[in-house]
């Protein structure tokens, strides 16, 4: 089973996640970015500072609801989104590990403000492709 | 002879990112007119295709999807990136939970 084994930071689960620009039309083009994993967003949402990096194209424009009920209009912009993972191989006298990158395209929206920590939210539409455990200081994604 | 001289000398970075910024403001553009096109039939389409992606240019629905990875690559393959939009049928606004606070 691929994994990515983290630690709890400041009650925080971090990450390194890469933004990718799909090669369409652009030249491709991809940073790494600290990522927040947060289950109670349904979707996965980027800073400004990644759009300011990345100038990635909008497809649409879509929305989030605010605490009083309104809803708020962002630009909307199709990514992969990848998370380092591990993969171990054992054989009887030899473990093997390997870093592989997995992603997904997904549909992700601006933030209209940067967050001071990290600059891309992972929501419900990327986690749910992984089984999340979380046990002490430590937080494991695996699928 | 005449010779003109160019008033300024762009390096290739500075072109990418003018281009990349046209592209920008087109696709902005493009999104408007097809936003302002899919709110006047919004009751229509979501009769008739409720959770479906519509793949849409110049203020028209030129493909239904089921897709969105789908019509993002048709998007690119017929159109070209920024004159096209994709609009999921019936989406709502998404819950972001405790980043609600923060706007």
């Amino acid at each position: 089973m691929a994994t990515f084994v983290g630690t709890i930071q400041n009650r925080q689960l971090l990450l390194n996640a890469i933004a990718i620009v799909l090669p369409n039309n652009q030249q491709a083009k991809s940073q790494s970015f600290v990522a927040l994993i947060d289950t109670g967003s349904q979707g996965t949402l980027i800073s400004p500072a990644v759009v300011k990096k990345l100038n990635p194209v909008p497809i649409d424009t879509g929305g989030f609801t605010v605490a009083n009920g309104q809803s708020v209009k962002a630009n909307k912009y199709h990514l992969r989104i990848a998370i380092p993972i591990e993969t171990i191989t054992k054989s009887p006298k030899v473990v093997n590990r390997d870093l592989v990158i997995r992603g997904l395209n997904l549909d992700v929206l601006e933030l209209p403000y940067q967050p001071p920590d990290y600059d891309i939210l992972l929501g419900m539409d990327f986690l749910q492709r992984f089984h999340i455990t979380l046990f002490g200081n430590q937080f494991i994604l695996s699928n | 002879m005449q010779t003109t001289k160019p008033s300024k000398v762009v390096s290739e970075g500075e072109m990418n990112a003018v281009d990349s910024q046209r592209l920008i403001e087109s696709a902005v553009k493009e999104i408007e007119v097809n936003n302002e096109a899919y709110n006047s039939q919004q009751a229509e389409m979501e009769k008739e295709y409720f959770g479906k992606y519509l793949l849409m240019h110049r203020g028209k629905v030129a493909l239904v999807l089921n897709d969105n990875e789908d019509a993002y690559q048709v998007g690119c393959e017929k159109y070209g990136l920024g004159e096209f939009s994709i609009k999921k049928v019936g989406e709502k606004p998404i819950d972001i939970g405790i980043h609600t606070l923060c706007l």
